[in-house]
């Protein structure tokens, strides 16, 4: 188990994150194939859903340990990521007359 | 024939709004209206007819019916050697009558002055008049030295409709051109419609009691609280054909083969209709290239005939696309021959088409066949599940009235999944059929690069998608409103 111990996750949800944030602000015709994504796009779907789970997992054991600034941390990151993807998709989706 | 250059419209002393005709060039061999004269200039008020032009009428106009009538004339030796028109001989050439677009900015008469006039292009030109001819606001002709022709222009302008405001509404919009400019830019594009009349006219009245709606918001929310099934973004010339696809069931026969066909453990043949479909938006599409000359079959290098064009597509699909590939279904071994045979005859209704599509694959059913066309309907099969979306496609061609041909997929399709259409969303910047358009458009470009490799010409036609709520627009593709209930009348 020492492969899962806190340290390890944490880089797992830093690295799964900025991994489908990499994925996600490439042009889409790379991540979709005519009506559903193809293999990078699914590859980007797993890690980001991995990557909340980890979010969540860590959560949880960072409040039972009371460590604040852990969360904080990591919280303040993936809203940043979060929020720069919706300004990314944002804009481009006006440049292309979709919204 | 030639073409009309310029409306002049001008400000004489009383401040009174005139408009003239001055330009017009011939083919081949033309005069040009001068701002200024030399000995070949004609007073230009001998021909051109006045026309009056109120504020009203301004923020109204937007075309102009002009009648030129054109005299064919000689030159004569004049005084001090040089040539004149013959005016007096002129025979009477031909009359044409031609609608042009009247354009230019309702602000610009504040930079006006008496003798300045406004071209159809806009531009400002400066005042006439030089030694000893007529000057001021009059516009002056001047011909070319070769030239022997005379026009006279008679300036008809009758689609000024009038606003209907108030001599004080006038008055304020005189003192508040930004909001005549306004106006102005909002009615413009609606083609002064008299729903778009009355509205701006009630905004204006809002404006001068201080209250300020924007215009293109207001009059939409207007429209919408009237009808609100209203839907702009829909494509009127198509919406017929897309009905006739969103209503096409398919006939007993392929029911009765479908039925009797083999079964998996998860999955049994069966269609998938729009309606059951589950996806909020229903896409309405039409990929199209124009044929003007038809290619040569590479086989024999004789022409194609349109369905012969359209046979060879069909055999050769694969070779038409790119992103997917569609071959006869053969995932339950005892279907494949048959399937592949019919689909490789003369006639393939009712034969099953397995597409390779990444990551998800499909299955569709030719349900419709015509030497112009044929439909595909998407089918829930053994070994493959759901095709991702729900609907049927047409392809073939239309002769135009031109005699070329439009060759053409046309679908409407709804995704099967909602999380699909939810997830299409977000990776395709907010534009689900994304990978579908792209899909299409390798259609037109492919078919559009053989027929001009092959001695045809060709070019595409942009592409029409249009993406309306599902639950907006359904009683009117399943026939149950009239297509007048979304703008199409």
């Amino acid at each position: 188990m020492k492969y899962f111990n806190k340290k390890t996750l944490n880089v797992c949800f830093y690295l799964a994150i900025i991994y489908a944030f990499i994925i996600f602000v490439i042009p889409s015709k790379y991540i979709w194939g005519v009506y559903s994504p193809n293999l990078l796009g699914w590859t980007m779907i797993v890690t980001f859903i991995l990557g909340l789970f980890l979010f969540f997992l860590l959560l949880i054991k960072d409040i039972y340990n009371k460590n604040v600034q852990s969360i904080k941390k990591r919280t303040l990151f993936i809203l940043v990521i979060i929020t720069i993807s919706i300004v990314y998709w944002y804009i481009e989706a006006k440049s292309m007359g979709n919204v | 024939m030639g073409t009309v250059d310029n409306l002049i419209i001008s400000i004489d002393s009383n401040d009174k709004v005139n408009s003239y005709i001055l330009s017009y060039t011939p083919q081949g061999k033309g005069f040009v209206c001068h701002s200024n004269h030399d000995a070949y200039s004609f007073n230009g008020s001998l021909n051109i007819t006045p026309v009056e032009i109120d504020l009203n009428e301004i923020l109204a106009q937007r075309t102009a019916v002009i009648q030129i009538v054109i005299l064919i004339c000689d030159w004569e030796n004049g005084q001090h050697g040089a040539w004149h028109l013959a005016t007096a001989n002129c025979t009477p050439g031909f009359i044409q009558s031609v609608t042009v677009n009247v354009y230019y900015e309702v602000n610009q008469f504040n930079q006006l002055t008496m003798g300045d006039y406004v071209t159809l292009d806009g531009e400002i030109v400066s005042g006439t008049g030089s030694s000893g001819s007529p000057g001021g606001s009059t516009p002056i002709l001047m011909l070319d030295d070769d030239e022997n022709v005379y026009v006279q222009c008679e300036v008809i302008i009758d689609s000024f409709q009038n606003l209907g405001i108030l001599g004080i509404e006038e008055n304020w919009l005189r003192n508040n051109l930004w909001y005549a400019q306004k106006l102005f830019d909002f009615l413009n594009p609606e083609l002064f419609s008299p729903k778009a009349k009355e509205f701006a006219i009630q905004a204006m009245r809002d404006q001068m009691s201080g209250y300020s709606i924007n215009l293109f918001e207001g009059f939409l929310n207007h429209l919408l609280e009237e009808n609100p099934f209203k839907i702009i973004e829909i494509d009127c010339n198509q919406i017929q054909k897309w009905q006739a696809l969103a209503q096409h069931i398919a006939p007993q026969s392929i029911q009765n083969k479908i039925d009797n066909l083999p079964s998996s453990f998860f999955n049994n043949f069966e269609i998938q209709s729009l309606e059951d479909a589950n996806g909020t938006i229903v896409n309405l599409d039409y990929f199209g290239v124009n044929i003007s000359n038809l290619p040569n079959d590479p086989n024999t290098g004789q022409q194609f005939n349109p369905d012969g064009f359209l046979d060879y597509i069909r055999r050769h699909f694969n070779n038409f696309i790119e992103g997917s590939t569609f071959e006869p279904y053969c995932e339950i071994s005892s279907m494949c021959e048959t399937e592949t045979n019919l689909w490789n005859s003369s006639n393939p209704l009712s034969s099953i088409i397995y597409i390779d599509i990444p990551m998800d694959d499909g299955v569709v059913i030719c349900s419709k066949y015509a030497n112009s066309y044929w439909y595909f309907m998407t089918l829930n099969a053994p070994y493959t599940g759901n095709h991702p979306v729900s609907g049927t496609r047409q392809f073939g061609y239309e002769q135009n009235s031109n005699g070329s041909y439009n060759f053409f997929v046309r679908g409407v399709d709804r995704f099967e999944s909602n999380i699909a259409e939810n997830l299409a969303y977000v990776i395709g910047n907010g534009n689900p059929f994304f990978g579908a358009d792209n899909l299409w458009s390798s259609f037109q470009q492919k078919i559009n690069q053989f027929v001009n490799n092959n001695s045809g010409s060709s070019n595409i036609i942009p592409a029409i998608t249009n993406r309306p709520d599902w639950n907006k627009i359904e009683q009117v593709l399943n026939g149950e409103k009239s297509t007048s209930e979304i703008g199409c009348d």
